[in-house]
């Protein structure tokens, strides 16, 4: 899994997606940045994280998604030199770090909670770092003046953090942790301490920041619309292990396992046997028979998992084709103003999710126990062996 | 900030501690200056004058002509009582640079000690108030006397035995000794608060252990200093029994002063005075600890 995992990361051969002209993941001869070599962390008999490697490029936004437990904040702890690990190392261009303490590391991290000194003012907690570097004075004042500037919070130095918004609370804790300009910037759950609207605003602000000074940000998070909306790359981490890596769109539309599937976004999921693998992939599932892209390593009579999201679902009048289609009623809608939410319970007892926009004429609606057929094309369908 | 609305269940809440203070503290407080304001006499009670209330008015003025501050003055003139205050506060400071000094490394060590032997360690920080502070110090007299354990043990150790009781030295041994756990406890509490975090955050920004310390754990355990330092240097400047049993009949602490005026000498007025004057000198560490206070809260939000 592990190997299969290291494949997609680096050696995909057709980029799907990419957000900007950026992909050193994929240059063999690429140097990376950081290299997690097999780190593995355990807590007593607690196993936080299992043989993780993985590989950071210079400039990229590498966001370390997965659920609560799953070892994403430990790894970055380790990065950051505030745990060791079990097993493994750590190098930073190059260099093993993996015993160098936090406090000679060229890397710095926005703490969740931000972790602002309540003594010190703002200037004070972006001066704290550069002070520990014996910077001189009026380089230290011109450099907060800079990172000030930078989180546009300018009239701002002199209060205390109790006397900040929570959004102002985190453009401290950011405007700090990148006052030493590091090598690579930590943020453990950026965004998780603010309400929804603000969290929106910042997100962009994060990114347009990431663009303009060119550091290597690595994130936490739990929710999936941050990482996706934020990083170039996403490691999807379940149990202590990294179980993919690659661009939103990669793991969006073509998840590795079930659980990558289900973790990320809305995913219908259905069970069936491989009947035939060419020129497409059918799965027998019962009443239904899915045709899909076929997969290398597929076999004939294999138990494998359909995922294809509801947005890809579509009413169709009568049963028009034979495959990839399952007729059924609806059992709820749900208005949720952008799109509307379908659950359509298919006659052989499945419950369906699919999407519609809500927008006039372009999709066909269908009321609350209404009859229907629901139609996918060939290419919605991902077959998963995992 | 506004005060919320209270109903009148609320507001006699808020009265009763007022109420507790106005009569067990004010009034007692009151009666004090009064006797303080009289001179001794051979009488019971042991003081002139007295409110003659069947006089009327009169009565009422002749009682307050025949106040005076005379007690004040003789505080001013006899050097005996400006020494014992100098050698109070002296001794009361210095023993609570000492209690710190002491404490402050018992309570970061708690703090920092696995969180399921942190009751196990506060229980041994409070054991010793279980047994009366009397026999307390009547052991350290034990242990500091002439044929004592403390100088057994140097004897073993092949070294002169010394003197030690009736000095400073025993005084001071004594006072930190006793006044430990109230300068333990406040630091303990204000470190054991201490967001972890914070200190990763200045690891993080390049600080070593040793000036992580001084930089954050040391500026925000401030608080707990001044609580410590005034739950403990506010006492042992009024202190009596320490000095009496274990000091030199020298060592002249404002408390010892105090005992001698009221119950060898009789002079009632004069304790008085020495009291009143006490309270005023110790109501200025009061009031800088209440300032304090009121910032830490502050900074709390």
């Amino acid at each position: 899994m592990q190997t299969d995992t290291a494949t997609r990361a680096t050696g995909a051969t057709e980029r799907i997606g990419s957000k900007r002209d950026f992909a050193p993941w994929a240059d063999p001869a690429g140097q990376p940045l950081v290299r997690f070599r097999s780190i593995s962390k355990r807590f007593g008999t607690f196993t936080a994280l299992d043989a993780v490697s993985l590989n950071i490029y210079e400039h990229e936004f590498l966001a370390l998604l997965g659920p609560s437990g799953c070892g994403k904040s430990t790894l970055l702890r380790i990065l950051a030199g505030l745990e060791t690990p079990t097993e493994g190392g750590v190098e930073l261009a190059g260099t093993d770090i993996t015993d160098v303490p936090p406090y000679r590391r060229p890397v710095n991290m926005m703490f969740q909670n931000y972790a602002l000194f309540p003594h010190l003012t703002v200037a004070g907690n972006i001066a704290f770092g550069l002070k520990q570097d014996g910077l001189g004075k009026a380089e230290i004042a011109a450099r907060i003046d800079e990172m000030l500037a930078l989180v546009r919070l300018p009239h701002h130095a002199d209060r205390k953090p109790h006397q900040l918004s929570g959004g102002q609370r985190q453009r401290v804790a950011l405007a700090r942790s990148l006052a030493k300009h590091p090598k690579v910037l930590l943020l453990d759950e950026p965004l998780a301490a603010l309400d929804r609207k603000l969290r929106e605003e910042t997100r962009f602000e994060l990114v347009e920041l990431q663009r303009r000074i060119g550091t290597t940000f690595v994130m936490v998070t739990h929710d999936q619309d941050e990482a996706m909306g934020l990083a170039d790359r996403i490691a999807v981490m379940n149990h202590g292990r990294l179980v993919q890596v690659g661009t939103p769109a990669e793991i969006y539309e073509r998840p590795a396992s079930r659980y990558v599937a289900d973790f990320v976004g809305d995913v219908n999921l259905i069970e069936g046997t491989v009947t035939a693998l060419a020129p497409a992939a059918v799965i027998d599932a019962g009443s239904v028979h899915v045709h899909a892209p076929t997969i290398t390593g597929l076999t004939v009579g294999q138990n494998v998992t359909v995922a294809i999201r509801p947005e890809r679902l579509r009413f169709v009048d009568g049963p028009t084709q034979r495959e990839n289609i399952l007729a059924g009623t609806v059992a709820d809608v749900a208005y949720l103003g952008d799109v509307l939410l379908y659950r359509i319970r298919s006659d052989d007892g499945r419950v369906l999710k699919a999407t519609m926009p809500n927008v006039a004429g372009a999709a066909r609606t269908a009321a609350l126990g209404a009859r229907v057929h629901v139609a996918w094309p060939a290419d919605a369908a991902i077959v998963l062996t995992e | 900030m506004n005060a919320p609305q209270r109903g009148l269940a609320g507001r006699l809440v808020v009265v009763v501690p007022y109420l507790w203070l106005a009569a067990f503290f004010l009034l007692p407080f009151l009666i004090v200056v009064r006797i303080s304001l009289s001179q001794a006499a051979l009488a019971q009670p042991p003081y002139e004058p007295l409110l003659d209330w069947a006089a009327g008015w009169e009565g009422v003025q002749a009682f307050l002509s025949a106040l005076s501050f005379d007690n004040f003055t003789a505080l001013a003139e006899d050097t005996l009582y400006l020494d014992s205050y100098l050698k109070s506060l002296q001794i009361a400071g210095l023993s609570t640079a000492l209690l710190l000094l002491v404490g402050y490394p018992i309570a970061y060590a708690m703090a920092r000690a696995p969180r399921r032997w942190q009751p196990v360690l506060l229980m041994l920080i409070i054991l010793p108030f279980w047994t009366s502070l009397l026999i307390r110090v009547y052991a350290l007299m034990n242990i500091l006397q002439h044929d004592g354990l403390l100088n057994q043990l140097l004897v073993a150790l092949g070294f002169e035995p010394r003197v030690w009781l009736a000095t400073d030295t025993a005084v001071y041994l004594g006072i930190v000794y006793s006044y430990l756990p109230f300068m333990v406890l406040p630091l303990y509490a204000t470190l054991e608060r201490l967001d972890q975090s914070l200190l990763e955050a200045a690891a993080d920004l390049g600080a070593p252990p040793w000036n992580a310390f001084w930089t954050v754990t040391l500026p925000l355990s401030r608080p707990g200093i001044a609580a410590g330092a005034l739950l403990c240097f506010i006492p042992i400047v009024g202190e009596f029994i320490i000095p009496d049993l274990l000091g030199a009949s020298d060592t002249l602490m404002i408390g010892r002063t105090l005992w001698t005026e009221f119950f060898a000498n009789r002079d009632w007025p004069l304790a008085s005075a020495v009291a009143v004057l006490l309270l005023l000198i110790l109501v200025v560490p009061i009031a800088i600890y209440q300032h304090v206070q009121a910032r830490a809260l502050e900074r709390e939000g």
